[in-house]
């Protein structure tokens, strides 16, 4: 039984060895596949799909640009946002590029690109709510976990009933279904669905403006590929894509952030 | 009505994608059940305890984190990435994508622990005095397993199957923790995209009509095995 499991064992390490040898940096093996791998959730306008199911909007549009420097195809995955780190560490994708928050927790984990755009978060109610933004604090305010929106609800506001959902529009399903009063979530993601179907009866709280974020790309801790990134991102700020992209889907974001 | 139909294919698309994992799931763990049944029985004393853990271990953590587990532990241990399919046949690749192969992966160990007891408790139920007659009549423990006990143990174990199986087409929607865009991701996918959340209630109607198919299929199923009243 003891060789046994000195065989089974030795097996596993002659495995893993086998396995870390074949793993070069991080440029070298996007341009040995011929492809970026890019996860993103559906997030619209950052990252969604048009008509014709291609992947569009301003960070897919952004990181196919990028895959085309690099010369090599442009693969967009889908995740589930709270695996974000884990999909980065066990190389399932390269990149993240969906509108992240950089936080400092988050920056333990990954490495991030230089920030793009500007962010902020804002407070949804439903309309006709009688709440300001002074009552916000003692509401009860929904937020999706681990996002910049759940940091602002329970560090910057210091609120006292924040209840946790899996995703953002979860927790504007909150405000409408009368669970929760107060959503916080990103203003690009509030902009795009308040009003929409059923999210019609939501609106942004006026002047309830959080938060001094920037958004950007997240890569695993020491990729070589942030060198090529941070050039890319500073050069497409300089001759205005960043500018024109904004316009392009709307997005009401600053993208000074590289001034 | 056209959105209505729009919601509508688009589930199915989904639906598809937790039909075809719902079958190879059925497909692999129901033998591999059998073989870890017989595993867990052994006179072998090392094995029967390995699978006995294996068993505890796989029916005693959440399916969610076996899938989790599965598709990035490889990658964050550095043993090695999935594979991305690429034989060029579209439908092919875009279905059985590495993270499908993954949760599949995933689903077939998982269940094939829970059919594993199912089968043992069947097969336990068959009373020795069963063998003793087959030997005496010549017969050797192989025959006596496949031409008497096996199609007993069959009928018993159709009601805690039918049970095990329906479950499963639920479960399937587990399989989107790590990306695999299944009928309830497609179904929330219309509340990021469009604001519409009913589209969730469509998608929990495609689950109950296919749970009724199994249903009236399982007492079929167990109507024909009648004959062989215990």
């Amino acid at each position: 039984m003891k060789k046994l499991i000195a065989i089974l064992l030795v097996a596993l390490m002659l495995c893993a060895t086998l396995a870390s040898c074949g793993v070069g940096s991080d440029l070298e093996t996007v341009q040995n596949n011929g492809k970026l791998v890019v996860g993103v959730t559906v997030y619209p306008p950052m990252d969604y799909l048009d008509e014709n199911g291609e992947w569009t909007g301003f960070d897919a549009e952004l990181a196919q640009m990028f895959a085309e420097s690099l010369g090599v195809k442009c693969q967009i995955v889908i995740i589930t946002w709270s695996n974000k780190v884990a999909e980065l560490n066990s190389n399932a994708i390269d990149l993240v590029w969906n509108g992240m928050t950089a936080s400092d927790e988050l920056g333990e984990q990954i490495d991030f690109s230089v920030s793009y755009a500007k962010n902020a978060q804002v407070a949804v109610v439903k309309k006709g709510s009688t709440l300001t933004k002074d009552d916000v604090k003692t509401a009860k305010i929904a937020v999706e976990n681990g996002s910049a929106g759940a940091s602002v609800a329970e560090k910057d506001i210091k609120a006292t009933n924040v209840q946790k959902v899996t995703a953002q529009v979860d927790a504007l399903t909150e405000v409408i279904a009368g669970t929760s009063d107060v959503a916080i979530v990103d203003v690009t993601m509030a902009e795009n669905i308040v009003g929409k179907g059923e999210y019609g009866d939501l609106q942004i709280l006026d002047g309830a403006v959080y938060g001094e974020e920037v958004f950007a790309v997240g890569l695993r801790k020491d990729s070589d590929l942030k060198e090529k990134l941070d050039a890319f991102l500073k050069e497409k700020y300089e001759d205005g894509t960043l500018k024109k992209l904004a316009e392009k889907y709307n997005v009401s974001l600053n993208v000074d952030a590289l001034k | 009505m056209a959105l209505f139909l729009e919601v509508c294919s688009q589930l199915a698309g989904g639906f598809v994608t937790a039909f075809l994992l719902f079958l190879l799931t059925l497909i692999f763990s129901l033998p591999l059940g059998l073989l870890m049944s017989f595993c867990t029985m052994s006179k072998f004393a090392p094995l029967r305890v390995l699978f006995k853990i294996i068993v505890w271990v796989l029916r005693g953590t959440p399916l969610m984190l076996q899938i989790f587990a599965i598709f990035y532990l490889p990658g964050l241990l550095k043993w090695f990435v999935w594979p991305t399919m690429n034989t060029g046949w579209v439908w092919f690749d875009t279905t059985f994508t590495t993270r499908f192969i993954a949760a599949l992966v995933a689903f077939v160990i998982n269940y094939a622990a829970y059919f594993s007891e199912i089968f043992r408790g069947g097969i336990q139920s068959i009373s020795q005095g069963q063998y003793e007659a087959g030997q005496v009549l010549g017969l050797t423990r192989r025959e006596v397993f496949f031409k008497i006990v096996l199609l007993q143990v069959i009928k018993r174990i159709i009601p805690p199957m039918s049970n095990e199986i329906i479950t499963l087409i639920k479960d399937t929607s587990l399989a989107n923790t790590i990306g695999v865009l299944e009928l309830i991701w497609e179904a929330k996918d219309f509340m990021v995209l469009d604001g519409l959340i009913w589209p969730l209630f469509i998608a929990g109607a495609f689950y109950l009509i296919f749970v009724g198919v199994l249903t009236i299929a399982f007492n079929k199923i167990e109507k024909k095995l009648d004959y062989f009243k215990a």
